[in-house]
């Protein structure tokens, strides 16, 4: 999963797969709340999950993603 | 300001954002916003106001806060996420204007201010943050103050909206800065100065094309032909801080084009009118008789609001410009009314269908 979420990272916030885990949301010009939309439903359409909007708006970087993520694939 | 520190509004927005995904990047019939000129007066006089406040235009009618409450409320359900205060100049009145932001909810939309910015300082700017104004937009004519002052009628006009951006992002809003751009100036050397500018300061660039509406009723060649809007989507590649209503704020390549906003976007005037955007004058109902919903449905049964149109309607598409902006005498106070137009519709399809009749037989 967390190779799934990170190609997703880097595809949506547009930048490079090893940086991904140490970005944060408004760090980079990627992830703006459009990326932010984007990345959410990105992963609701690949992990077939509808994330709650509480949850959406906590995550702000990779592992806090993952965290979230995890909640809802159980 | 982010959008997910207002997750009602993040909600909306991921709604809009999944119905245009899958209408393949267009939009269709949903709803996204409303500008609202709660109060027409203005203490500049610009050349291009397209809703005749310098001519004095109704500009003692003032909307009750209630009022835009129960549209706002109305709006919420209708899914509509951005919500644009504009005037006239909407700073004119503070007391007014606080009363109004919180009669909307700000918390509810992505809420924005359209100012000329001369009454704009630092306290304004961080009042407006305290009331949920995420964004201040600001429109700047020209990088020479001269020339700016003169097309606004009053002098330091451009030195203090220049500062009122500095002040907006001070306070925490997203500032940006207002371009009206047509073919006397699309590919000129000071619009390129106003691009560099903004995108040093890190603000967003919103550009505005310009409209043969309310001052400059009936001037179709001010309007952007093909090649300007090429060029603005070249712009818009180059700088990636540029936007315009009409594109897909979605599409990370900055081409494609979310189509034409009439009707999704709608503008109320201080007389409850709504019309299908700030610069086509055409009625589609009123606030005071109508509801949002049904004014929506009015609206797209004219095929030219409902069909997808890559280009702006006021701004870009001269035979529509001429055939329903040109009318004499029609302004944001009197409008066009939609059903005329349907009705002419339904007459003409009427006549298709004979014609086509009689060819067959």
């Amino acid at each position: 999963m967390k190779d799934r979420v990170k190609k997703i990272f880097s595809e949506v916030f547009e930048v490079d797969i090893n940086e991904v885990e140490s970005i944060e949301y408004q760090s980079v010009e990627g992830w703006d709340s459009i990326g932010h939309m984007m990345m959410i439903s990105e992963l609701e359409s690949q992990f077939s999950v509808s994330i709650d909007i509480d949850d959406v708006i906590v995550i702000s970087n990779f592992a806090e993603c993952i965290k979230i993520l995890m909640k809802y694939r159980g | 300001m982010a959008l997910i520190d207002k997750p009602e509004v993040f909600r909306k927005f991921k709604d809009f954002f999944n119905y245009v995904q899958q209408n393949d990047g267009k939009i269709g019939l949903k709803q996204r916003g409303i500008d609202i000129n709660a109060n027409n007066a203005c203490n500049l006089r610009c050349e291009h106001c397209f809703t005749n406040s310098p001519k004095g235009d109704h500009i003692k009618v003032w909307m009750e806060p209630e009022v835009i409450g129960r549209i706002a409320d109305e709006a919420h359900e209708l899914g509509i996420f951005e919500w644009d205060l504009q005037g006239g100049e909407p700073l004119l009145n503070k007391k007014y204007l606080w009363k109004v932001l919180k009669a909307i909810g700000t918390e509810r939309f992505y809420t924005y201010v359209t100012t000329n910015g001369y009454y704009l300082d630092q306290d304004t700017a961080n009042k407006l943050a305290e009331h949920g104004v995420d964004r201040v937009s600001v429109s700047i004519d020209s990088m020479n103050p001269e020339d700016h002052d003169k097309f606004r009628g009053r002098k330091s006009s451009w030195e203090r909206a220049l500062k009122s951006l500095e002040y907006v992002q001070k306070a925490g809003m997203d500032p940006f800065l207002n371009i009206t751009v047509g073919h006397f100036n699309a590919k000129s050397e000071d619009v390129k100065l106003l691009l560099e500018y903004s995108k040093d300061k890190k603000y967003t660039t919103l550009i505005n094309v310009a409209t043969p509406s309310g001052m400059w009723s009936n001037l179709t060649e001010i309007m952007c032909d093909d090649d300007d809007r090429a060029y603005l989507i070249e712009m818009r590649k180059k700088y990636k801080n540029v936007i315009r209503n009409l594109w897909n704020p979605f599409d990370r390549k900055n081409e494609s084009v979310l189509g034409c906003n009439t009707v999704n976007r709608l503008y109320i005037t201080p007389l409850g009118d709504v019309l299908s955007c700030p610069y086509v004058h055409i009625k589609i109902g009123n606030v005071y008789e109508n509801s949002l919903k049904d004014i929506s449905s009015k609206g797209f049964e004219f095929s030219k609001f409902r069909n997808y149109s890559e280009k702006c309607l006021a701004g870009e598409d001269v035979d529509f410009a001429k055939k329903y902006m040109g009318r004499p005498g029609t302004s944001i106070f009197n409008p066009i009314d939609v059903n005329e137009l349907i009705a002419e519709e339904g007459s003409s399809i009427e006549v298709d269908t004979h014609l086509t009749t009689q060819t067959i037989i």
